[in-house]
């Protein structure tokens, strides 16, 4: 496993584009395509969205983002916060076959990690939270 | 995120351009609920400069599509671009949207 990146900030929507930009830059350092660096900003911003607006309901915390190279080469984004316990890996998919007036608007975010992910890991550890989200088919090394 | 608007005779284009994130796409709600209450039913939304969209942009896509068609008007995507057609793609929205390759294209199907 290769370290690349980590930041902890504040879980606060003006801290979201230092999130994305940091796995991005990660991202962009192991020569993936576009389109690649792409899923990796999404499945982090959706993460990272996710805690800042549901994590930390009476106070004020902090999230931490740690990207690393697996031993297979996959990108692997590893998201961690000290707010109620939330198990993403248990929520249903959304039902993406009604018509247009009654299709849910929630859980779109959830979908598209699932679709851009091979494997999702959620533990909680000393009060904290932490995903694993082991990006697929990476085209480095 | 830069949004412009122009009139193609009873329809609203909308070139997005940037990203349409969680701190952009409330920037587009806004936006949308002004030309709603200019009387705008019919949009285009050209997202041929659109570079990234997470589903909080979907959201925002998703909700003034419903509006619209309330309203008895439609919402219109065109030229999408690879990374934002996938994630478009992969959200189930090819089949409750109406979606071009082009805005000529879909100009046409609007008239």
């Amino acid at each position: 496993v290769k370290f690349l990146a980590a930041v902890t900030l504040a879980a606060d929507m003006q801290n979201l584009k230092t999130f994305v930009a940091t796995a991005a830059d990660a991202a962009s350092s192991l020569n993936l395509s576009p389109n690649e660096v792409s899923r990796v900003e999404l499945v982090t911003e959706e993460v990272i969205t996710n805690i800042i607006r549901y994590a930390y309901p009476d106070a004020k915390g902090n999230a931490a983002l740690c990207c690393l190279l697996d031993d297979t080469g996959r990108f692997v984004i590893e998201v961690s916060d000290s707010g109620i316990a939330f198990n993403m890996t248990s929520v249903p998919e959304p039902d993406l076959a009604s018509d247009l007036i009654y299709r849910c608007i929630g859980r779109l975010g959830l979908h598209l990690i699932r679709k851009f992910t091979d494997d999702i890991k959620y533990r909680r550890q000393d009060n904290t939270n932490i995903l694993t989200l082991t990006m697929s088919k990476v085209a480095a090394l | 995120m830069e949004i412009t608007t122009k009139q193609e005779s009873s329809v609203l284009v909308i070139a997005l351009k940037g990203r349409m994130d969680a701190v952009t796409a409330p920037f587009f709600d806004k936006a949308f609920a002004g030309w709603v209450s200019s009387g705008s039913k019919d949009m285009l939304i050209n997202l041929g400069s659109l570079d990234y969209i997470s589903s909080a942009g979907l959201r925002s896509i998703l909700s003034a599509a419903k509006q619209l068609k309330i309203a008895g008007g439609s919402l219109h995507l065109a030229a999408l671009k690879d990374a934002v057609k996938e994630v478009v793609t992969l959200s189930g929205f090819y089949t409750i949207l109406q979606i071009s390759e082009t805005e000529e294209e879909a100009l046409q199907k609007l008239r």
